[in-house]
């Protein structure tokens, strides 16, 4: 399995209905980093410019809903449930749906501490309240535990963050790349787009940067989890020398 | 420092943004992690590039904009403007947006000469943003604006002014890119810099892959008088320059100015002796007269640099004596001293490389790497010996701690910073601008005399005075006007 993917979706088994989860979307981002990473080394114009959004915003999409089910099982086991359904229908919209805004972004609303109703709870991945209750700690966990001089080139800019500004770097650049790489997926543009070679090698690189950076303070978070602490910091740069061929 | 006539007026040249093409293409080496920040900067998108003095940002700009122009298959021209202009750092407001257009304008212009190709613009953002947008369509490829030397600490008034243009100016066809340094905060109310740019950090770091054989190759190109040496048997090539350039915390120009103080230092071998002699000899006459030249640029920061001369006393010294090479300050510390620290990153005395790390004590502090220079001068006899060079190669030694209480900086506040004020350097006489540790090359007392002669008294005087008036001086050429622009713009510009 390629490192980035062990980071996200960890190690799991296949017999209940969450390592299935775990299997099918671990099966599918492996494709697509792939994929993207053939793509990024060919640099062949017309494939950036077709495939290399659709990639980028894939793998940003499936590594998200992985981190949700790290943190939030019952979220994810919601929308597998409407899926194996009989009524699930093809053709309708299904409203229990990954959804960018609701599950990734969150809303602003009030601070824990003060005066936020349970019904307001955000559990949006990158919403203040997970910044609060989980990502603030395990970026901490991680900073601290972290040997020295390791972690490559992305290590050298996650550890410029503070950990009370985690969530908003990482969701920044998150909005930015799903939203560029968006407008490639959707062919909205009614004049030439900028997907040349090096844009969109850029946008592969920074979504998996953004994926990286995530994926291993989630493995420092203390939600219970199967793939942590060396091992994960081990992946983080075996996927690195993997991308930039090291 | 000894200045060698022979090599002062090559090295005079410290900014990537004073080379030729030429020249710039012969001396500078780029590592791995520099090739994804070009990269990022040819791509389409808006990136603020950050980075200390002499820490390569200038350089990855014009190497990102040389490529484009070398290169007709890529779909993007390049335009690159140095905003070292007088006229934008003393405007605000509509002002220094007409200036800036103007001279964006006037950039693209020269750059379409020849082309048969019209560029017609009012300098004014919509007009330039409609203009470009059509030319990106007549040529076919998109428009990447690269802004030198945006932004600066200290110099506040038209950083949101700035900002504003930065982000109108973009649009699918047109990206920009600005070089910033560290501690400059003020964005404007209308630029988001978490969502309205990608901030990317101009850090050298010798736990960064490529570290060692970047410095080799800089080495290699600008110094065969070094690499012509024979290296002794405690240092081999590749470990002295990484070790220079980790001494310098990775700053490029230091790197520079420490390879010409062994260049010229006349010893038939380089060794563990030879390194020190110059980090010595670096902290004496670059790094500590740096803190002297900086200050009357800093407008109201300007009473800030006492506080960081007291603050980098006292952390060396505290560190020297332990060897420690790098230490955390605790935030609360930081909430207090933070522009000082600003100010230090600046001059390349401390580089931050954790934000956030737990200290013994409790608390959360921020990791510093310091200034080996700087840092063998408080080590028992400043002596670099081999177990000191081992130890900071390794770099494995736990970092000095300083609490927010008890510390030798408990004491230290910041002084009450009055409101925005023009830098003081430009109403200093000339004769601030003569010979001396903190302007190597500066002005000799003769050529002062000439000038007060000649009706220049003051730094802004000397800026704004024509090349003719100045060829007008007996005895002075294209080569001492040369040097005196030079001079007056090391001391204008941070």
């Amino acid at each position: 399995m390629h490192p980035l993917t062990l980071i996200v979706c960890g190690v799991h088994e296949n017999s209940t209905a969450m390592g299935k989860t775990f299997a099918y979307l671990s099966d599918t981002l492996e494709k697509l980093i792939h994929r993207s990473v053939a793509l990024r080394r060919n640099q062949d114009p017309e494939e950036s410019a077709m495939f290399g959004p659709i990639l980028g915003r894939a793998m940003l999409e499936v590594s998200c809903t992985a981190l949700v089910a790290r943190f939030d099982p019952l979220r994810v086991l919601a929308i597998r449930q409407t899926q194996v359904a009989s009524t699930f229908d093809l053709q309708t919209r299904n409203p229990m749906a990954f959804d960018w805004t609701g599950d990734v972004k969150g809303e602003d609303v009030k601070n824990l501490t003060q005066g936020c109703h349970a019904r307001s709870l955000q559990r949006a991945l990158l919403s203040s309240h997970a910044q609060e209750l989980i990502w603030r700690e395990a970026f901490e966990s991680l900073m601290d535990n972290m040997p020295s001089n390791r972690g490559l080139d992305w290590m050298r800019s996650l550890e410029r963050i503070q950990p009370a500004g985690f969530v908003s770097f990482t969701r920044g650049e998150a909005e930015i790349l799903y939203s560029e790489l968006s407008k490639g997926v959707h062919h909205e543009f009614v004049i030439p787009a900028q997907f040349d070679v090096v844009s969109v090698g850029d946008l592969l690189s920074r979504t998996w940067t953004l994926i990286g950076h995530l994926g291993l303070t989630a493995c420092h978070s203390s939600i219970p989890r199967d793939f942590h602490g060396a091992a994960a910091l081990e992946a983080y740069e075996a996927a690195q020398r993997d991308f930039y061929q090291r | 420092m000894t200045i060698d006539n022979k090599y002062a007026e090559k090295n005079l040249v410290l900014a990537a943004e004073d080379f030729n093409q030429e020249e710039f293409a012969a001396l500078h080496r780029f590592s791995s992690n520099d090739e994804r920040v070009i990269a990022k900067l040819i791509a389409h998108g808006p990136v603020l590039l950050q980075g200390s003095r002499g820490s390569g940002k200038s350089a990855l700009m014009r190497e990102a904009s040389r490529r484009l122009q070398l290169d007709a298959t890529v779909p993007t021209m390049a335009v690159y403007l140095s905003l070292r202009y007088m006229p934008l750092l003393r405007s605000v407001g509509d002002e220094y947006q007409r200036i800036l257009c103007q001279l964006l304008v006037e950039q693209v212009e020269r750059q379409l000469a020849g082309t048969g190709l019209d560029f017609e613009a009012e300098p004014n953002l919509l007009s330039i943003q409609g203009a470009l947008t059509n030319l990106s369509e007549a040529i076919g490829k998109r428009i990447v604006l690269m802004f030198d030397d945006a932004a600066h600490i200290g110099r506040e008034a038209s950083l949101a002014d700035f900002f504003d243009v930065f982000r109108t100016l973009s649009n699918s066809s047109i990206s920009c890119k600005a070089t910033i340094y560290p501690g400059v905060t003020n964005f404007g109310t209308r630029f988001d810099v978490f969502n309205d740019a990608t901030v990317v950090d101009v850090v050298r770091d010798d736990t960064q892959p490529g570290f060692t054989e970047l410095f080799r190759e800089v080495l290699i190109a600008r110094f065969p008088n070094i690499t012509a040496k024979r290296f002794s048997s405690d240092v081999d090539m590749d470990e002295f320059a990484r070790f220079v350039g980790k001494g310098v915390l990775g700053n490029m120009r230091g790197f520079i100015f420490a390879c010409n103080s062994i260049s010229y230092s006349g010893e038939g071998s380089i060794g563990l002796t030879t390194i020190g002699r110059s980090f010595l000899e670096l902290t004496t006459n670059y790094y500590w007269p740096l803190l002297d030249e900086v200050e009357p640029k800093l407008g109201k920061y300007k009473p800030v640099v006492q506080v960081a001369r007291e603050i980098a006393e006292a952390v060396l010294a505290d560190s020297g004596r332990l060897q420690n090479d790098s230490v955390i300050i605790h935030r609360d510390i930081l909430a207090r001293l933070g522009k000082a620290f600003e100010i230090l990153e600046y001059v390349g005395f401390i580089s931050k490389r954790e934000a956030s790390k737990a200290m013994k004590s409790g608390g959360r502090g921020t990791r510093y790497a310091l200034n080996l220079c700087m840092l063998l001068e408080h080590i028992p006899q400043a002596r670099l010996t081999s177990d000191v060079f081992s130890k900071w190669t390794a770099g494995l030694d736990e970092a000095l701690q300083l609490h927010s209480k008890g510390s030798l900086l408990s004491g230290l506040r910041l002084p009450n910073l009055e409101g925005v004020k023009e830098p003081e350097i430009m109403n200093d006489p000339i004769d601030t601008l003569r010979k001396s540790a903190t302007y190597p090359y500066g002005l000799s007392e003769w050529m002062l005399e000439e000038l007060h002669a000649a009706g220049i008294h003051s730094v802004q005087e000397l800026y704004e005075a024509p090349e003719d008036k100045l060829d007008e001086i007996k005895y002075v050429g294209e080569s001492r006007i040369r040097q005196m622009k030079n001079v007056v713009s090391q001391a204008i510009w941070l």
